[in-house]
């Protein structure tokens, strides 16, 4: 029943691709100012900090096969969290913002690892779904919601700011991003490649496996559910400070798909690929919805069954090998492992 | 009993038999076939477009429920033959294939779309007395379709040789082709049955309402999760799971704030679903 | 091997499986059946095809729960404790079939199994990763796997599969260690060398040994149990367990 849909990055190399990533993204906005395309350096500060539930999303499922359809539910507390404080209690450091969403988006991501984990164990396809229903409950609770602002959500938020300093928009408030961007990178790229990042690929690829080396699984993966929820706070904070506003949608069904998105196309458990895919969808995609607004999304759903039949491993995932072969793989190699429940 | 409490009633088993009509597609392909079809939902919704597009054309709603079928049904064994098969064996590829083309196929219909809505009109329109309350004539006729639909359902799946056999099929594939069944077909049949389905719902409850491009996956969780509740391996759990969901989805909204009603709902079917994984009916 | 013997039936056994029963909806795949095996001490469990061997390792280890009778480990009761809190008492479990993690190095294998019970912290710190670099040397040397070191484990060898789940059962430490038909798919050559291996870590821990091939557990058992119909019809040396008339008619003749 485990995924067998994965690339053969695994934390093991990718970091000249992400310091080249890095490297790209810095100069960014001095291009975009040369080319007289500025509008676009507000863009790519938006993306940068979906890049961050990106990474969440690519923790979480990519490395350590926790299937979760709902990281915009902590995302989207997290934006609530800071939008509300933001406007009634002038909380508009993104550091403050940055320190609130993480600790929102771990307090609901324990609770929800330990629902999910603690006790019987149940299937992975049940945590994607469960997640799923979660995105969907929390976007019809936040609809119905007066305090939080029910439909209008929580309007008129004001700009980030950095100690003294008030951003503005534009490479001031995108290079303040990004240094807190590259921040959760490289953290998670450690992560990734520290005795734990193999723990967590231990329990994706056979978590019964790893409980008889001695491994505690549902530990591990309320851990790593709970690094992730919190990043995905984290993110939803930010994205209420630089867009100046929250709404239901923040919590719900369809940024959750866009994270597996994402993280499908560009390539599970490599960092760089759930990046690109991000790239890809939201900068390119939102640049060619501009003027092809009817075609692109079906473009996209196009590229994404592609990607799905023919490329496994995602954009730049480099093993292109059927899905039906690589299934028949995983199973010859365990076929006494058949111990998860859907 | 006052007009208001018939009217009460009334919503409520209307709400439940939609849910139950909608789940009955997605009761053979999640419940029996086991496939985690994430395009179900817009198998409802081309069922709609056929209702619609027979109202605009041939003037007949009517007709469209008939048709409906007949084309999701055709439309489901071609999806299957191009990529449902690949992915038996691998329930989550299926899920993810699944994602994407429903993905293409509401932004297809989403492009083609001329405008952000079509009403579609009911074949039946008006209301009806009952006990005092006024009762819309068309959600009448969905509750005893459903009812029927149940029924052959039920026989003509559950108890028949021909669905002894597909689950015969679905169970052991392996003893099913030494014993002479063609698996294959079985398979691309009974997804077919399953789309075929799904389609007959959306083209049964969309007239008198709005026909929308997200009309399927507003849907599709409801329909998960009434199918997770009801636990998989039989037509019967999925249905009785939407109906248990069904019942309180339509009578809590006379009680409480209707929004709060179906979080209420789901998250006690996501505590439910925890606690008894197997769900409501288990073999 | 006579000491061996009486010095391995003096001491505490290490672990104890009493009146084991399991059934799987109608059939009874465990009857009663018992083992125990003592510090130092090399157990071999044989019994014809289906008579329950792996059932007993999986009950004892639980990978599968037992139906009745009780798994001591160590003098505890870990009847209902989960996998990770045996194997942390210090059970250790090599499957019949290889499990080891096809997509990771063979050296991360290997590393897994050493790392397994440190603090989770320390894990995401890295702090053990140089401290078990000579480990995974020695146990890579001792398996015959150096060159293999930085390869995955996909692209080794059914026999080298066998032999790194083997070296990551040792790697925990046990003082039980279940061995699952350790030499299934070996060569002539591999056998020895995996019987060498286990001799060498019966200085630490306990063996319970499930095997086909009789020339290679005659040589290396203490002790012997025979199970046939998920009960153990006879116990004793090789030599008695060879002799026994009601050994040849369930398992000899049919091999
Ligand atoms: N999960 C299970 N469900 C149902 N029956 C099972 C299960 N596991 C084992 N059995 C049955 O229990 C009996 C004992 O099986 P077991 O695998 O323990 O035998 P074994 O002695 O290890 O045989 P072998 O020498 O072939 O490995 C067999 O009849 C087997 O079919
Ligand atoms: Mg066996």
């Amino acid at each position: 029943m485990r995924l067998s849909l994965r690339s053969r990055f695994d934390g093991r190399s990718g970091g000249r691709n992400l310091a080249l990533l890095v490297g790209v993204l810095a100069v960014a906005p001095l291009v975009l100012a040369v080319l007289g395309l500025d509008y676009y350096t507000i863009v790519l500060t938006q993306a940068l900090i979906l890049g961050i539930l990106a990474l969440s999303g690519d923790l979480a499922w990519g490395s350590t096969g926790i299937f979760t359809l709902g990281q915009a539910v902590f995302f989207g507390i997290g934006a609530y969290a800071v939008g509300e404080l933001a406007k009634h209690l002038g909380v508009t450091d993104v550091l403050a913002a940055s320190v609130i969403g993480l600790g929102v988006g771990a307090f609901a991501g324990v609770l929800v690892g330990l629902f999910l984990f603690v006790g019987s164990r149940v299937g992975e396809l049940y945590v994607g779904l469960v997640t799923l229903a979660l995105a969907f409950a929390a976007e019809r609770f936040a609809t119905g919601w007066d305090v939080i602002g029910a439909y209008n959500g929580v309007p008129g938020i004001p700009g980030p700011t950095l100690g003294p300093l008030v951003l503005e928009y534009g490479p001031t408030t995108y290079y303040t991003i990004f240094a807190l961007f590259v921040l959760v990178l490289y953290g998670a790229y450690q992560l990734n490649k520290s005795q734990f990042g193999l723990v967590m690929r231990a329990v994706r690829d056979d978590g019964e496996r790893a409980e008889f080396l001695g491994y505690r699984r549902t530990t591990v993966q309320i851990v790593v559910f709970s690094i992730t929820s919190a990043l995905a706070g984290m993110a939803g904070g930010l994205y209420a400070l630089s867009s100046g506003f929250v709404s239901p949608s923040f919590l719900g069904v369809t940024l959750s798909t866009q994270v597996l998105l994402w993280v499908v196309l560009g390539g599970r458990g490599t960092l760089v690929g759930p990046l690109l895919g991000l790239g890809l969808v939201y900068v390119l995609g939102g640049r060619i919805a501009e003027f092809q607004p009817q075609l692109w999304p079906v473009i996209l759903g196009l590229i994404l069954l592609g990607t799905i039949l023919y490329l496994p491993g995602g954009l730049i995932g480099r093993r292109v090998v059927p899905l039906r072969k690589r299934v028949a793989v995983t199973t010859a190699a365990a076929p006494t492992g058949g111990g998860d429940r859907v | 009993m006052s007009p208001e409490t018939v009217r009460i009633i009334f919503d409520t088993l209307s709400v439940a038999s939609i849910l139950v009509l909608l789940v009955l597609g997605m009761a053979v392909i999640v419940g029996m076939m086991r496939i985690f079809n994430l395009c179900q939902g817009e198998f409802v919704m081309l069922g709609a477009v056929v209702a619609y597009l027979a109202s605009v054309w041939l003037g007949s709603s009517l007709l469209g429920i008939i048709l409906a079928p007949i084309f999701v049904g055709l439309f489901g064994s071609v999806l299957e033959r191009l990529v449902i098969r690949r992915f038996y064996g691998s329930p989550a590829g299926a899920l993810l294939a699944t994602f994407a083309l429903g993905f293409v196929i509401r932004e297809v219909v989403r492009a083609l779309m001329t405008q952000q809505g079509a009403p579609v009109p009911a074949p039946l329109p008006g209301n009806f007395e009952f006990m005092g309350a006024n009762l819309p004539v068309w959600r009448l006729v969905i509750m005893i379709v459903t009812i029927t639909v149940v029924a052959l359902a039920y026989f003509g799946l559950a108890r028949s040789a021909i669905g002894l056999r597909v689950r015969a099929t679905l169970d052991n594939r392996e003893l099913a082709e030494a014993t002479g069944i063609s698996t294959s077909r079985m398979y691309a049949g009974t997804y077919a049955v399953g789309a075929g389905l799904a389609g007959f719902a959306g083209a049964m409850i969309v007239p008198g309402r709005i026909l929308y491009p997200d009309l399927g996956i507003d849907n599709l969780i409801p329909m998960f999760i009434a199918v997770m509740t009801g636990g998989l391996g039989t037509i019967e759990g999925p249905l009785l799971g939407a109906f248990a969901l069904g019942v309180p989805s339509g009578l809590m909204p006379a009680l409480i704030n209707p929004v709060f009603a179906q979080v209420v709902v789901i998250v006690g079917a996501i505590v439910f679903m925890r606690f008894r994984p197997a769900g409501l009916v288990s073999r | 091997m006579s000491e061996a013997v009486t010095s391995a039936a003096s001491a505490a056994p290490v672990l104890v499986a009493r009146d084991i029963r399991k059934v799987f909806g109608a059939l009874v795949a465990l009857d009663g059946a018992e083992v125990s095996v003592a510090k130092g001490e090399i157990v071999g469990l044989i019994g014809p095809n289906g008579s329950g061997k792996s059932t007993l390792l999986h009950v004892i280890s639980g990978r599968t729960p037992a139906t009745g009778g009780t798994v001591t480990l160590g003098g505890r009761d870990v009847t209902r404790a989960k996998p990770s809190d045996r194997i942390r008492a210090g059970l250790s479990i090599k499957f019949q079939l290889a499990r080891v993690y096809l997509d990771q190095t063979v050296a991360d294998n290997l590393l897994l199994a050493i790392q397994s019970q440190a603090p989770l912290v320390s894990l995401m710190l890295s702090r053990s990763r140089a401290a078990a670099a000579s480990t995974i040397d020695e146990l890579l040397e001792g398996f015959h796997l150096t060159h293999a070191r930085s390869q995955l484990a996909r692209e080794l060898s059914h026999g080298e599969q066998q032999w790194l789940e083997i070296a990551m059962a040792m790697a925990l430490k046990p003082t039980v260690l279940l061995l699952d038909e350790p030499t299934a798919g070996m060569s002539r050559e591999e056998r020895l060398a995996t019987g060498e291996r286990i001799r060498a870590a019966r200085e630490r821990c306990g063996v319970l040994i499930v095997e086909h091939d009789l020339d290679f557990i005659r040589g290396l058992c203490d002790r012997i149990s025979v199970l046939h119909q998920g009960k153990i019809i006879a116990s004793g040396t090789p030599a008695q367990i060879e002799a026994d008339p009601r050994v040849q008619e369930v398992y000899l003749t049919r091999v």
